[in-house]
This record gives C-alpha cells, sequence and structure tokens, in this order.
C-alpha cells in the first residue's frame, strides 16, 4: 500500500488531532533512519574542494576570479551536513557510527568558520523557542519581504559585533550548562584562530588569496544561508507552534538551490529525518498538513 | 584568592564572579579587535590591492604607507562608532 494512499484512505476532517497525529507519525515513520550517505559524502566532498582551494590559490594556479564563487559554494554547502550530524541524523550516542556523526559534525562547517557544539546548542535552542522573540536566536532573519531581509541583514553583519553572533552568545549564556559554557569558549577560540590565520596569510603576502577563499565567502555565503535556511522557510515568522513556526514554499530557484528548504516544515515537525527524505515525506504528509492549517505557499 | 583574580561589584553592589587576568585580557582583545582587524587584515589587503592595480608601485615604501593609514584609520573609526560604514 503506498503511503499516499494510506492519507487518502482516511477523511481527514474525521479525525480527532490525536488520531491525526498518530496517522502523521506512522507515515512520517516511513522516512527515518538508515544512514544518510549523501550527506556524508556531500561532507567531506565539500571540504575536500575548499582544502584544495588553499595550495592551488596560494601558488597561483587557480585564479582569484575562480576561486572565490568556489570558495563561497562550499561555505554555502558547508552547513547542512553539520545540521544533519546536530540532530543525531547520521548515528545517535552510543551507535556504532556516532563518531562518523561528530566527526561530519566537526568538519563539515569548517568552511563556515562555525564550531559545531555552538551550533548545535544554539539550534536546538532555535528548534525549542522557533519565532519566539527573545528565545529563538535565528529570529534576527525576520524581517517584512526578501529585499527588506537583504538589507537588514547586510545593515546587521556591517556591525563590529554583528547582532546574530550576540543571539547566539546570550543563547549559549542562558543554557548555562558545561556544554554551554564549553560550546562558548570554543565560539570564541574559532573567532580569534580565523582572525589569526587571516593577519598571517595577510602579511605572509596572501591577504588577496585569503580574502578569496575565507573572508569574501563567508560573507556572501553566511548571507545565502541565512537567507534560504532561516528567513525563507520561516517567513513571517509571527506563529509560534508546531503547525505555525516553520512553512512550506515554492522557491524560483527550485529546491537543490534552496538547499531543501522548501520542505523545511517537515523538518521542524520530525527534526530527526534526514534533508533528502523531505521532499518525498512532504508529498506524503501534505494532505495532513493542510489539515493542520500549515502554511504552504505555493508547494 | 589569586593574585590574577580579582573581585567585581554590579551595578546593584552586589559581588559578582571574579575576572581572571586571562578573561580581562580577552575582554581587552575583543573590545579592540575592529582595530586590530584593520591593521592586521585591511591594511595589507589594501597594500596588496595598490600593489596590483599600479604595477609600478609594487618595489615602492607607499602602498604599505597608505595599506597602513586606510586600514588603521577605518578599524579605529569601526571601534568607536561600531560599525564597519
Amino acid at each position: 500500500m503506498s503511503v499516499s494512499a494510506t492519507v487518502h484512505e482516511h477523511d481527514l476532517s474525521e479525525l480527532s488531532s490525536q488520531q491525526l497525529l498518530r496517522l502523521e507519525r506512522s507515515i512520517a515513520e516511513q522516512f527515518m533512519g538508515g544512514l544518510p550517505w549523501g550527506s556524508i559524502v556531500w561532507a567531506f566532498t565539500n571540504l575536500a574542494v575548499w582544502l584544495s582551494l588553499w595550495p592551488l590559490t596560494l601558488s597561483g594556479a587557480l585564479p582569484l576570479w575562480a576561486a572565490a564563487p568556489i570558495a563561497t559554494l562550499n561555505v554555502i554547502l558547508s552547513y547542512l551536513p553539520s545540521h544533519e550530524a546536530q540532530h543525531r541524523i547520521i548515528a545517535r550516542e552510543g551507535e556504532r557510527l556516532f563518531w562518523l556523526n561528530e566527526v561530519v559534525g566537526h568538519l563539515s562547517p569548517v568552511p563556515l568558520g562555525l564550531p559545531y557544539q555552538a551550533a548545535r546548542l544554539t539550534h536546538y535552542e532555535h528548534h525549542k523557542h522557533a519565532n519566539d522573540l527573545e528565545l529563538d536566536p535565528d529570529i534576527n532573519t525576520r524581517s517584512d519581504s526578501a529585499w527588506h531581509m537583504v538589507v537588514k541583514d547586510i545593515g546587521m553583519q556591517l556591525r563590529t559585533v554583528p547582532k546574530t553572533n550576540i543571539a547566539y552568545a546570550n543563547a549559549l549564556e542562558r543554557l548555562g550548562t558545561e556544554d554551554a559554557r564549553r560550546a562558548g569558549a570554543t565560539l570564541l577560540a574559532y573567532a580569534l584562530v580565523t582572525n589569526a590565520l587571516l593577519f598571517g596569510f595577510a602579511w605572509a603576502g596572501y591577504a588577496l588569496e585569503v580574502a578569496a577563499i575565507v573572508w569574501l565567502p563567508r560573507i556572501v555565503g553566511g548571507l545565502y544561508i541565512r537567507f534560504f535556511l532561516s528567513w525563507a522557510p520561516h517567513h513571517p515568522a509571527l506563529a509560534v507552534g508546531r503547525y505555525r513556526d516553520t512553512r512550506g514554499f515554492r522557491s524560483r530557484l527550485g529546491n537543490i538551490l534552496t538547499m531543501g528548504m522548501q520542505y523545511h516544515v517537515i523538518h521542524h515537525l520530525y527534526p530527526r529525518m534526514p534533508l533528502m527524505r523531505h521532499p518525498a515525506a512532504f508529498r506524503a504528509l501534505r494532505p495532513i498538513l493542510v489539515a493542520r492549517g500549515c502554511r504552504l505557499d505555493g508547494i | 584568592m589569586p593574585r590574577d583574580d580579582v573581585a567585581h561589584l554590579s551595578s546593584d553592589g552586589a559581588p559578582t564572579a571574579p575576572v581572571s587576568l586571562i578573561g580581562r585580557l580577552l575582554t581587552l582583545l575583543l573590545q579592540g579587535m575592529p582595530l586590530i582587524f584593520g591593521i592586521g587584515f585591511i591594511a595589507p589587503l589594501m597594500t596588496q590591492l595598490l600593489e596590483r592595480a599600479l604595477p609600478g608601485a609594487a618595489q615602492a615604501e607607499w602602498p604599505l604607507v597608505a595599506g597602513l593609514a586606510i586600514g588603521g584609520s577605518w578599524g579605529a573609526v569601526a571601534n568607536l562608532t561600531g560599525r564597519w560604514l
């Protein structure tokens, strides 16, 4: 029996909220589990390409005009495999491949300069408090429109201490656990080491090269990530609640260029479902999402 | 109390956690980061840009002086205003 047949067999309006939830979970269950090989290969390939840019660019074998867009793409692609690890999708603690989960989690976001534990703890806070003005560390991307988001984000990043960084630091401080304190210290260490590397290479005569493979890509890629991974799937970010704090949307850029975020509503409902199964799960669950009043903008 | 620890009072007069020497140095470092970034990264970036744009200037001293002036003053202004632009 196909999944869609399972949904259509029921007249959803006749089901109680609990029955609807049970049906939703039974369908979602079919898309859970398994090793997300795609994300693992993605993580290591992307990191290998970014690392290879260093000798190629510093030796002059690869021109800066080619290195900068490749590095920007690497930065954009570096977050999501770590995101899979943050949710323990590759393996949970105590499982045989948990080490692989942690390796992907730590190594994948290196081009972005984001330490894994800080990303994981603040991202859990985002899930727990999505769209909460005080408690959601990602709420700063909330804007009236796409253009407003871009302009507002550039304005924020031009501050010497961007509001996004302050929100992450505040979230870790609020948590107050030993893990959070360690994550905060690692966040600080990452920033200092990154700057030390930039200064060292720049004064050694490679300022343009590190600007092309680290500095500019993080500015442009960071904006792209915040736009498609934070603003777009939560817009207008006014409501809270399981079926209200995230939306489905159709982008003219399609699913690949939006990095699967058109179906982000599925991720907030089932955070441990692998990213690459979101489109199929969305199609199977769509009637239930409609019955729940989820915002599905054109998808 | 260790020598590098200092007792602090909050605004309401209540004692807060002592701040270590490393903590104070880190705070100073972060407070001055825009200026340090201006000199540490923007200055050599400007120098290299000038040398690439004007090949005749590659052996001269002035691109470095100009780079330091631009990077240093940009970083100092950013430090004072809290904004890069």
